[in-house]
């Protein structure tokens, strides 16, 4: 009798507990957030605002198309206005899925042609054509061919205007982890003379290229994760960084259940590249990139 | 015998209830986003997708016309950011170069990009040895023009550097048949160390070869750009 209360306050201890994990952690964050729009919203709707004034000005004010690194904000595209905001309505399924994919193809294009008025390198990123490439000034540097991809099922599920929305803004960086250097810089303390000088002297050789592993975290929520396409020999930093990423991420899943904050579905991408794709890729970026997406 | 069997079994049988459920909880607290993934997948089977609505075949078919022209309009003035004229790009991490016009390539070939050292001087002075990224504009073109030594190629070799104006300075051929000036005492020039080309060993500038650099001074104009990435 003692050993079946015994075995029955278990159980319904442990079931408790599963039961309040699963809801903390996995049912209440699905269920009552949305992802794409919880972050997204709030920001692009303010910028949109600030576009339909800009529209608003007369069109000379809307000078003429520019070459280079001349693209003025006065010359953002006058038809803005007419894009950017609008919900999908109305009319056949055909026809809707018709305006939703070229709304896709033009929201890339005007964040490419926005971005281009910037000094610094972008990352296009276009699912649809399977292509990573780096651009400055609207000028495609390197275009890299992305072997495979997956994308989380919390933007799959989104496949709406919510989209539209979350992806017509270009995503800016916020933090990156990765598995080899951004600029491998290497200190040397100047020689004290000659003799010291010729004997420090090394023959070049090609650098050896590391395991690529890339975990970066965009505004709006948005982890994007770049993978080599080539396997790791042996043990290699790309395991130790899985690790200590997946333990980071069992620490925030035990504060959830202590706190009453609930921590953001990360809506996350994962794209394999050839090794030497995501090193280029990698390096070639800013500190703080912004990237473009067409999915 | 047998009879002792099946009492054991009921006697330790439920309790993989609780191994299960204390399974459950490891899982659940290890891969909570996977799990969050599947539940994502969950809920948009009862999700119906908001592109279905009323028919209004008239306005949907207006919107597909505008954004088509929309995206006529962009695709143009995307193509007016390429350069008209011959341009550069320099690739550091592959330590290769590229010679395009407007969307074509002329030449492909290898260069030498930054070896990304920083030296420290006897004083405390620091010079990194990193190729600038970002997008240049050519300011130059010289012919068998002369190295003029800065102070840290001395440095690098021991060597205690000359004063600023002394003659010793000047060197001849290091920097190859022609120099293509993009700023910052950063150039685009030939190279006595051909088989270093293809290897991160400069201090800063572009090392090419001699046919691809004298390809690249004559496509190139003044105001040309040149892309380092």
């Amino acid at each position: 009798m003692a050993k079946k209360t015994l075995f029955w306050s278990i159980t319904l201890l442990l079931l408790l507990i599963v039961v309040y994990i699963l809801t903390t952690t996995v049912i209440m964050p699905v269920v009552t957030q949305n992802p794409l729009l919880d972050t997204a919203t709030s920001k692009i709707e303010t910028k949109v605002d600030k576009s339909v004034k800009k529209s608003e000005k007369p069109d000379n004010q809307v000078k003429k198309s520019v070459k280079g690194e001349k693209v003025s904000k006065k010359s953002e595209p006058k038809d803005q206005e007419q894009v950017v905001d609008e919900k999908v309505i109305t009319g056949s399924q055909g026809d809707q899925l018709t305006l939703f994919e070229l709304k896709k193809t033009e929201n890339l294009l005007r964040s490419r042609y926005n971005l281009a008025s910037e000094d610094s390198m972008y990352l296009v990123l276009d699912l649809i054509d399977k292509i990573a490439s780096i651009e400055l000034k609207g000028v495609p540097l390197h275009k890299s061919k992305i072997t495979d991809f997956s994308i989380s099922n919390s933007i799959k599920m989104f496949h709406t205007e919510q989209l539209l929305h979350w992806i017509s803004q270009p995503f800016l960086l916020k933090n990156s982890v990765s598995t080899i250097a951004r600029v491998p810089i290497a200190v040397v303390n100047a020689p004290k003379d000659t003799i010291e000088a010729n004997s420090n002297t090394v023959l070049p050789t090609a650098p050896v290229r590391e395991d690529v592993y890339l975990i970066l975290n965009f505004e709006r929520n948005l982890q994007l994760i770049i993978q080599q396409e080539e396997i790791s020999e042996g043990k290699s930093r790309v395991d130790s960084l899985k690790l200590s990423y997946k333990k980071k991420e069992i620490d925030k899943t035990i504060k959830s259940l202590t706190t009453t904050k609930r921590e953001l579905v990360n809506p996350q991408i994962v794209i394999t590249l050839k090794k030497s794709d995501a090193t280029i890729l990698y390096r070639a970026l800013p500190l703080k990139p912004k990237m473009v997406l067409r999915m | 015998m047998e009879t002792e069997d099946k009492s054991w079994f009921r006697k330790y049988a439920p309790w993989i209830i609780p191994f299960i459920l204390c399974y459950l909880i490891f899982a659940s607290l290890i891969y909570t986003p996977q799990i969050q993934n599947n539940a994502f997948l969950v809920k948009s089977w009862f999700t119906q997708l908001n592109l279905t609505s009323s028919s209004n075949a008239g306005g949907i078919g207006k919107q597909i016309q505008t954004s088509k022209s929309n995206l006529s309009t962009l695709q143009n003035k995307l193509s007016d950011l390429i350069p008209d004229k011959p341009y550069v790009i320099v690739n550091t991490t592959d330590n290769r170069f590229e010679l395009r016009n407007s969307k074509d390539t002329i030449r492909t070939g290898v260069c030498s990009t930054g070896k990304d050292v920083l030296l420290i001087g006897p004083k405390g002075k620091k010079w990194l040895f990193k190729t600038p990224k970002g997008m240049f504009s050519v300011l130059l073109k010289r012919k068998d023009a002369p190295w003029i030594k800065p102070d840290w190629a001395y440095i690098e070799e021991g060597v205690k550097p000359p004063s600023a104006r002394s003659e010793d300075r000047i060197e001849y051929g290091s920097l190859g048949k022609y120099q293509i000036s993009i700023g910052d005492n950063y150039m685009l020039h030939g190279t006595l160390y051909k088989r270093f080309l293809g290897l991160p060993v400069t201090h800063g500038c572009v090392r090419l070869g001699d046919e691809d650099l004298e390809v690249i001074f004559n496509n190139l104009e003044k105001g040309s750009k040149v892309f380092i990435f």
